[in-house]
């Protein structure tokens, strides 16, 4: 999605050192170069290059990174590993389509949000997943319509989705002084499945002085397609948000999802560069707005102080969108030590990913349950009586994979705390 | 490969472990220096699984080539016949840590770091530290005799080996050496796989020897006016009786190129830093310190710093470990050479290496172990200038030659690979080569292993 010189000079960066391989957790699992990081950009770039072609097995390969980017941060001459991988599901797609995007219900679903709460009612009423998905557990909602959930449970749906539940302009609480407006996007899953966590970043929010403007005409951040090379989509999803937001003063647009917030900053700046003029400052201003509520909220101070009701032992996983994707994990620790009644205690690898990766746990189910594992032993190794985390593909991802392992402890996200420690202010 | 072979061979491994398509191809056959093309890869769990493999190689006459990390700066690991790549990495078992015996056994495809932090959990240490080991495998460790910074003090891989299983090209399994420190045994059969860059067997289980870990150490960071008075501190450092864990050298050049690329504030005018780190008991610890310091301050050193914290001393090393970093990212292609000369020949390896550099109109920076004259001249090459290769290739054969004729070696801890088999005769002599060629006959007669190497 890249100009394809700056793809290539990415991919000539990699000296084949190696030293991404301790990092990448799929081959810590599978422990097979080709399906390793290192593996994984050699092969791209011999395909970008015309030395390989797109057969089943490099479809393997392009479908078995998390975009973790954990390769990145281990790589001594730093190249962007997710940005040639992205240009690489873009040919793909061109080449062969999109074999889970062929589905018109999932586009449609991408871009139509009141469909989407329909059809997921729909769902909901019939309890049961649809066809092909097992029991709880998606990531991005519209891949649930693709026939993709290979294994993996499908959460329960909201009864009742977060825009019925909150006007599109929500004042801040009464006697509290106006400090600002904010845009809010949930994302689909705070939208339509844990709406709890949706409604804990309004309350917050305006518990803090801030109007939170809820636009209708938002859908889906895009990310399942951005991610899978959907160019097309992905474009016309970008100006659909944008010009949701778009003309209203605003001081910020916040995320609580990181994959959300990733697609939305970085993604849709480089996708941006194929729209032409006012579309792509329109989108481009769309972009530079967005801001994770954490990073919003520790810039801009709370007023109250955080308490929690009773004491609690947490650790906090990092997302892969937010530590490596955006650069954040000072933020949400220091919302987290702000608050009384809380210790962090940190886990061996805070910044290792979950494995849930989005559709890569729909695609390998069992990849992603096995790299999930690890993450598990390291929460427990801490003894926390809770993980806080700040996506909720990870939340959802934890907990499942804490189900099957048996492991006693609550998955938060950093939202449904601060909601808590600010309870009764 | 005939496809009733590849059956054969998928039989001993499984199929998931037997991997024959283009992409997997391409993915194992290379390493940091160069590419080849093999026809199978295998990947094998066990000492049976790589006999049985080996077995039916050498009935065939199929090439063999061990891989490990595969991340070779020479390469040892570059399948340039065909043939099968060996994957070793999923040998991944650390079978015993003894604290009694101070000795672990490993299998080859242990990460070296991993077993830096299995035996330093119960305070042993394993010294040989080279600059991959976050992700370099116990096994090519072995298989190159790799070294490290530490390896001042400690010695390099090869100290630490007390026996091996190997699997020969026939597919039979050698034991060697034995659980004792002490061995006189027959031939140190030990040795000789050591550093053979898989070219007489596949290392399939390696007991290490362990020492105690050294209780805390200090780093002290010091810049200096001429390389000659940085050689002159080294020489004074340990005529003093101090042998430090790690003296790092940086010339003028690479001070310059990295200062301009990172800011750190490195000191611009200095001909030479030195890195040195001591270790050992806290009251041992600081009394070297508090020598090497005065030493730098007596010889008129242009700074001294001295580290107390692990943050501290994380600090002072940023130069020398982000600076190549930043080098990479900098320049369009990065060789380093392992250059090795006697501690008294630095002086004049730096002044010769730029001297050739600059009449090859090419940019190099020099970094290296002082102590132990293992230099690494960085080459910070464009390929697409034109002649630029050819330059590099004629300045390296001079380089060579001039390590040798000041009782040098060409490699102190890379290999011999694919980059310096052209010069193995500046060293090693007719009868050298005559004596490598009968061992190699005698352990690999019809030379499958690894073959093009070392020959």
């Amino acid at each position: 999605m890249l100009p394809q010189d700056q793809v290539i000079k990415e991919a000539l960066k990699c000296s084949g050192c190696g030293f991404c391989l301790s990092a990448c957790p799929v081959y810590r699992v599978l422990g097979v170069e080709t399906l390793s990081s290192r593996g994984r950009m050699d092969t791209i770039r011999g395909m970008l290059l015309g030395e390989l072609k797109l057969t089943p097995r490099m479809e393997e390969i392009l479908s078995t990174c998390l975009m973790c980017q954990a390769c990145e941060a281990a790589c001594p001459p730093g190249a962007a590993a997710h940005k040639v991988l992205l240009e690489a599901r873009h040919r793909a797609v061109k080449e062969k389509g999109m074999p889970w995007a062929k589905s018109l219900a999932f586009r449609r679903l991408l871009k139509d949000r009141k469909a989407l709460a329909r059809a997921l009612q729909l769902v909901r009423k019939i309890q049961g997943p649809p066809p092909g998905a097992k029991r709880h557990d998606l990531r991005h909602l519209p891949t649930l319509f693709s026939g993709l959930a290979g294994g993996r449970a499908l959460p329960p749906i909201a009864q009742k989705p977060l825009r019925e539940r909150f006007p599109e302009r929500v004042e801040p609480v009464p006697g509290v002084g106006l400090r600002g407006r904010v845009g809010f996007f949930p994302g689909c899953y705070m939208e339509f499945v844990d709406t709890s966590i949706g409604d804990a970043a309004i309350r917050v929010l305006s518990r803090e002085g801030f109007e939170v403007f809820f636009p209708r005409e938002q859908v889906c951040c895009g990310a399942p397609a951005l991610f899978s090379g959907d160019l097309e989509d992905t474009l016309e999803i970008a100006v659909r948000n944008a010009r949701a937001f778009a003309n209203q003063d605003l001081d910020a647009v916040l995320v609580i999802c990181a994959t959300c917030g990733s697609g939305l900053k970085e993604g849709y700046d480089v996708v941006a560069q194929h729209l032409d003029g006012d579309l792509r400052d329109l989108v481009k201003r769309f972009s530079s707005k967005v801001q994770d509520l954490s990073m919003f909220l520790a810039s801009r101070g709370l007023r109250q102080k955080l308490v929690l009701p009773e004491p609690l032992l947490v650790t906090y996983h990092d997302p892969c969108h937010h530590v490596r994707g955006q650069k954040i994990s000072v933020e949400p620790r220091s919302l987290l030590l702000s608050m009384g009644n809380l210790s962090l205690k940190e886990m061996a690898e805070p910044a290792r990913c979950c494995g849930g990766g989005g559709s890569f746990s729909l695609a390998n189910p069992k990849l992603s349950i096995e790299i999930g594992r690890w993450k598990i032993n390291d929460i427990l190794a801490t003894g926390a009586q809770a993980v806080v985390t700040s996506c909720p593909g990870c939340v959802l991802q934890i907990q499942e994979v804490a189900s099957r392992e048996k492991a006693q402890f609550q998955v938060l996200h950093l939202v449904e705390l601060l909601d808590k420690a600010l309870e009764g202010k | 490969m005939k496809k009733s072979l590849v059956r054969e061979f998928r039989k001993i491994v499984g199929a998931q472990k037997c991997l024959e398509t283009p992409e997997d191809l391409y993915a194992y056959s290379h390493d940091c220096y160069a590419r080849g093309k093999p026809e199978l890869v295998l990947i094998p769990r066990t000492t049976q699984e790589v006999s049985a493999i080996l077995r039916i190689a050498h009935r065939e006459g199929v090439p063999v080539t061990p891989r490990g990390g595969g991340s070779s700066l020479c390469g040892a690991t570059t399948p340039i016949k065909g043939g099968i790549v060996l994957a070793t990495n999923q040998m991944d078992k650390i079978l015993e840590v003894s604290q009694e015996d101070r000795l672990a056994v490993v299998e080859p495809g242990v990460v070296t770091l991993r077993l830096h932090q299995a035996v330093e959990a119960v305070g042993l240490f394993y010294p040989p530290d080279p600059a991959s080991s976050a992700m370099s495998l116990i096994g090519g460790n072995v298989a190159t005799n790799a070294g490290g910074p530490r390896c001042l003090k400690y010695g390099v891989t090869r100290d630490y080996l007390l026996g091996l299983e190997v699997v020969l090209a026939d597919g039979e399994v050698l034991q060697t050496g034995s659980r004792a420190v002490k061995d006189v045994t027959g031939y140190d059969l030990t040795r000789l796989f050591c550093g053979s860059e898989g070219t007489l067997g596949v290392i399939t289980r390696i007991t290490v020897r362990l020492i105690p870990k050294p209780e805390t150490k200090r780093t002290i960071l010091t810049s200096l006016r001429t390389v000659e008075e940085a050689s002159q501190m080294v020489s004074c450092i340990i005529g003093a009786g101090i042998l430090p864990t790690t003296l790092e050298f940086m010339d003028q050049a690479y001070i310059q190129t990295v200062e301009g690329l990172m800011h750190l504030g490195l000191p611009l005018e200095a001909g030479a830093m030195l890195l040195i780190e001591v270790d050992g008991f806290e009251e041992a610890v600081a009394r070297q310190a508090g020598i090497v310091e005065r030493f730098c301050k007596e010889h008129g050193a242009l700074e001294v710093a001295v580290a107390r914290t692990p943050q501290e001393s994380d600090q002072l090393w940023r130069g020398r470990r982000m600076g190549t970093v930043a080098l990479m990212r900098a320049a369009k292609l990065m060789i380093s050479h392992d250059a090795t000369v006697p501690a008294s020949s630095i002086p004049e390896l730096v002044a010769h290496t730029h001297e050739v550099a600059r009449q090859a109109d090419l940019k190099v920076v020099i970094i290296g172990h002082a102590g132990d004259g293992n230099m690494h001249p960085i080459f910070l090459l464009d390929p697409s200038r034109e002649g630029e290769m050819e330059r590099f290739e004629k300045a390296s054969r001079e380089l060579f030659r001039f390590t040798v004729e000041k009782g040098g070696t060409l490699s102190g801890e890379h290999g011999i690979g694919l980059e310096k088999n052209p010069y193995l005769h500046l060293q090693v002599n007719e009868i050298g080569m005559h004596t490598i060629r009968a061992i190699k006959k005698a352990l690999d007669p019809k030379g499958i292993l690894n073959p093009g190497k070392f020959v």
